[in-house]
């Protein structure tokens, strides 16, 4: 495996900075992530961290396209929001990066907020929220889950919000108290990718970036989530054509020593055609059509979830049954030793076909750090070759159990 | 003081080097196109063979074949296939689209000697058993239920339909009833037809092992090659100027507007990539500019220019809120009149240029990238100088062309615009 090399420094406003150097590409990548996502919205103001993410193209303090420079360049940008973090990343030729300082720089220093832009925005996001939530089949599957699952963590509701009204709603003040506690140096962290020099790094960044204020040091206090001592069922009808079901578990944190088994545990359910699902459940007994089974890789304990489509012509308890099944296998027998050496071989071999991107490397040490430190990049793979095969029946034994279960039913309009 | 409104000094990119293959050709004479470059031990081999899903008879059988190549031969199940290439953390892939299909592998380069010989084996030796068959068949089927439910994908189909023709290879698409007519026959006789022993040519790319061209020709060298022979595919002129498909209870309609134009090999392709990426190929094109950044009636809007073949389309393709379905279109309209009456400003043909040119830059980013951009080259026998055609058209195309080209292909009366959702009033 490659490592990631990096630099880092700091500027006296707190904004943390990382080089890291690939002389093999004419592009630069120049990535920010802000330690702010959904999870820190109010309960009655949610989808706002994304909804803010769509403001934050709409111009700033000195420079009224955000846009326009940057294609002029020959860049190209985006952005996306989480619960946990919203990342802006912008790629270019390395000749232009200077393009990058200047742009980011200033929508860092002050957003030039308008009531036309927050009213379009506004649309724009419900929009998306219709595109992608409602207008797809089981397309609200999350939306339903998080507050089942979820009672006082704010993984309760969805990054996109629990509803049109809280977007609808968003007033110029709001967005304004929201630039000035997340929108600041401290708050934040630059990954700078591509064919550069430290050096040149970090005079561009005292020039652009180091005269922006400090601002306050945003201090997250989250309700944590109480231990679920029953199972949970929400059972809804939609015109879907198929039914459907979704079985999620209270589960560990991304920074968590556990969390690399629940990683693996959901690959050796879930990943490629050779794995357990899909060979048992979707081609032996073909009770699904499609089954999967993630985590969402959230900072604080967050879910681990199966999710199938169910064949026509086979019931839901059937499927359900099949479902829990496998789960008492996992618990009744341990994993084959070549089962856990295959994930660990897959999770290898994946980690190095997404590091072939510079992006994705920029992103991946924007998010360690933010996590706590860029280093653990290179060491995290060593935690999960240490997984054995009894670790993963204890996360079975202790969590993957009725009453830390929540389970959604999709049934169709028909047979309701 | 630190000037923060002008922006800093900038280039502009005035040539992208597009990294050449190197071109050996196994004993039985397949081509063989290497892209030797990248950082990460990953290696990716593509089989190319002349079978898109318009070179079948019927709808289904080509990608039906080509998905099953992987679920079993003489030798191995299916399961003992995925097990493994899934060991070695390595994909086996199919994908197919119109014109052509490829067999995928990707994988560490130090499994190669692993997971090579189960891409050799798939694709000389599957057997498509009657059993795998009505699996995936009955599978896909209940999972096209589920597509049918969204506007976009039923759009798509209505769209390619009223292009082409509804039996025509590239506007037919499938319907539940389809997956009931495929029969193993079928399938069988297109593999001995269009894939066993009819590989078109192999690229290789990544950071590769030294005797990586020696593995390739143990495993695909030896057997008898023949060519795949394409009738060429007549296109007839589109009849219908308009289509609705009516999806009760859509909160979202898709709008989808286009014609059929030609390929990547006519004179006017690059000039009109051009103009279509100034309507709506980019973030800042008029249609994002004006029917999601002004309107707010879209998450997103987007043109393109698709090239097949035997024939080419422009399609621009949006989801809207259905009360605002009919205003969007018109508003379409509006900003294709426009490139038609107005020639667009030297600021903004620069600003596109510029922009066309870097997302290039980005797409030979990396020995795969790399791959991908010959292999589309290849499949219209194009080479280096259709490359460097490119960049030169880009850097030299002038606002009166542009116009010239509006003229001439964006004519009202030539487009088609398929809706689905909630039934509206054009």
């Amino acid at each position: 495996m490659g490592r990631i090399d990096f630099e880092r420094f700091t500027l006296d406003n707190g904004l943390r900075v990382i080089v890291h150097q690939d002389t093999s590409t004419p592009l630069a990548c120049l990535n920010i992530m802000y330690d702010v996502g959904s999870r820190d919205e109010d309960p009655n103001r949610t989808g706002f961290a994304h909804l803010f993410e769509h403001l934050m193209f709409g111009g700033s303090a000195n420079i009224p396209s955000y846009d326009s420079p940057l294609q002029m360049a020959s860049g190209s940008n985006n952005a996306f929001t989480s619960t946990d973090i919203t990342n802006y990343y912008i790629t270019l030729p390395v000749e232009n990066l200077e393009t990058a300082f200047w742009l980011e720089s200033d929508r860092m220093l002050n957003l030039a907020f308008t009531e036309k832009s927050l009213e379009v925005q506004r649309s724009v996001v419900i929009e998306e929220f219709r595109q992608r939530y409602l207008n797809q089949p089981y397309g609200d599957a999350w939306l339903l889950m998080r507050p089942l699952a979820f009672k006082k963590h704010p993984y309760k509701w969805a990054t996109i919000g629990k509803e049109e009204k809280h977007i609808e709603e968003a007033t110029m003040a709001d967005v304004k108290a929201f630039f000035n506690t997340h929108y600041n140096p401290q708050n934040a962290v630059m990954v700078v990718a591509g064919n550069v020099e430290v050096s040149a790094i970090k005079s561009l960044s005292e020039k652009w970036f180091a005269p922006i204020i400090k601002g306050e040091k945003y201090e997250r206090k989250l309700a944590a989530e109480p231990k679920q001592t029953e199972a949970r069922r929400l059972e809804v009808t939609r015109p879907v054509p198929l039914n459907a079901i979704y079985i999620s578990f209270h589960m560990c944190g991304k920074t968590d020593d556990d969390y690399p088994a629940w990683d693996l545990l959901s690959d050796i359910l879930g990943r490629g055609e050779s794995c357990r699902l899909y060979q048992k459940l979707v081609k032996g007994k073909r009770l699904f059509t499609a089954i999967s089974a993630f985590n969402m890789g959230e900072q604080d304990p967050s879910l681990f979830t199966i999710a199938g489509h169910i064949s026509q012509g086979v019931s839901v308890e059937e499927a359900e049954k099949a479902i829990w099944e496998e789960i008492e296998l996992l618990r009744t027998k341990l994993v084959a030793k070549s089962e856990l050496e295959k994930v660990k071989n897959q999770l290898e071999a994946n980690n190095e076909f997404a590091e072939m991107e510079l992006l994705n490397r920029a992103i991946g040490l924007a998010y360690h750090e933010i996590s706590g430190d860029a280093e653990t990049i290179n060491t995290e793979m060593e935690n999960y070759m240490k997984v054995t095969r009894q670790d993963l029946r204890e996360i079975v034994t202790a969590s993957v159990v009725k009453e830390n279960s929540s389970t959604l039913i999709y049934k169709t309009e028909t047979n309701a | 003081m630190l000037d923060r409104v002008a922006a800093p000094e900038f280039g502009t990119i005035k040539d992208v080097t597009l990294m050449e293959p190197a071109v050996q050709h196994l004993d039985n004479g397949i081509p063989v196109f290497t892209i030797d470059a990248g950082t990460q031990d990953v290696t990716k081999i593509e089989l190319v063979f002349d079978a898109g899903t318009a070179t079948a008879d019927r709808i289904l059988i080509a990608s039906t074949a080509t998905r099953l190549l992987t679920a079993g031969t003489s030798k191995k199940t299916a399961a003992e296939i995925a097990e493994s290439v899934d060991f070695y953390g390595a994909y086996l892939q199919a994908e197919t689209s119109h014109d052509d299909c490829s067999l995928n592998l990707f994988t560490l380069s130090k499994h190669l000697h692993h997971t090579l010989p189960v891409l050799a084996e798939v694709y000389a030796d599957a057997i498509f058993s009657d059993d795998e068959i009505a699996t995936y068949l009955s599978k896909s089927k209940q999972e096209m239920l589920v597509k049918q439910e969204k506007v976009s994908y039923l759009g798509a189909k209505a769209f390619s339909s009223a292009l082409f023709g509804e039996n025509h290879p590239y506007g037919r698409s499938a319907s539940v009833v389809d997956y009931d007519s495929i029969t193993r026959d079928d399938v069988v006789k297109f593999y001995q037809s269009h894939i066993k022993n009819r590989v078109r040519h192999i690229l290789v790319a990544g950071k590769l092992n030294e005797n990586t061209i020696e593995q390739l020709n143990s495993a695909f060298g030896s057997d008898s090659r023949s060519e795949t022979t394409i009738s060429s595919i007549e296109v007839a002129a589109q009849t219908s100027r308009q289509v609705h498909i009516e999806k009760i209870g859509a909160v979202q309609n898709s709008i989808k507007i286009g014609r059929v134009l030609f390929n990547r090999k006519h004179a006017d392709f690059i000039g009109l990539q051009v103009l279509v990426t100034v309507l709506g190929g980019y973030f800042g094109s008029r249609l994002m500019s004006n029917i999601r950044e002004d309107k707010g009636y879209t998450y997103g809007i987007g043109a393109g220019l698709v090239s097949l073949k035997n024939s080419g389309y422009l399609s621009i393709s949006t989801e809207v809120g259905a009360d605002v379905c009919k205003p969007a279109i018109d508003e379409i309209f509006k900003e294709i009149e426009r490139l038609r009456n107005e020639p667009i400003s030297i600021a903004e043909l620069n600003l596109v240029r510029n922009y066309m040119l870097g997302s290039i830059l980005k797409s030979v980013d990396g020995p795969f990238a790399i791959a991908d951009k010959w292999n589309t080259y290849l499949r219209y026998d194009l080479g280096m100088s259709s490359h460097q055609n490119l960049i030169r058209q880009i850097q030299t195309i002038t606002p009166e062309r542009l116009r010239e080209l509006a003229k001439i292909y964006f004519k009202r009366e030539d487009l088609l615009v398929v809706t689905a959702g909630k039934s509206v009033l054009v």
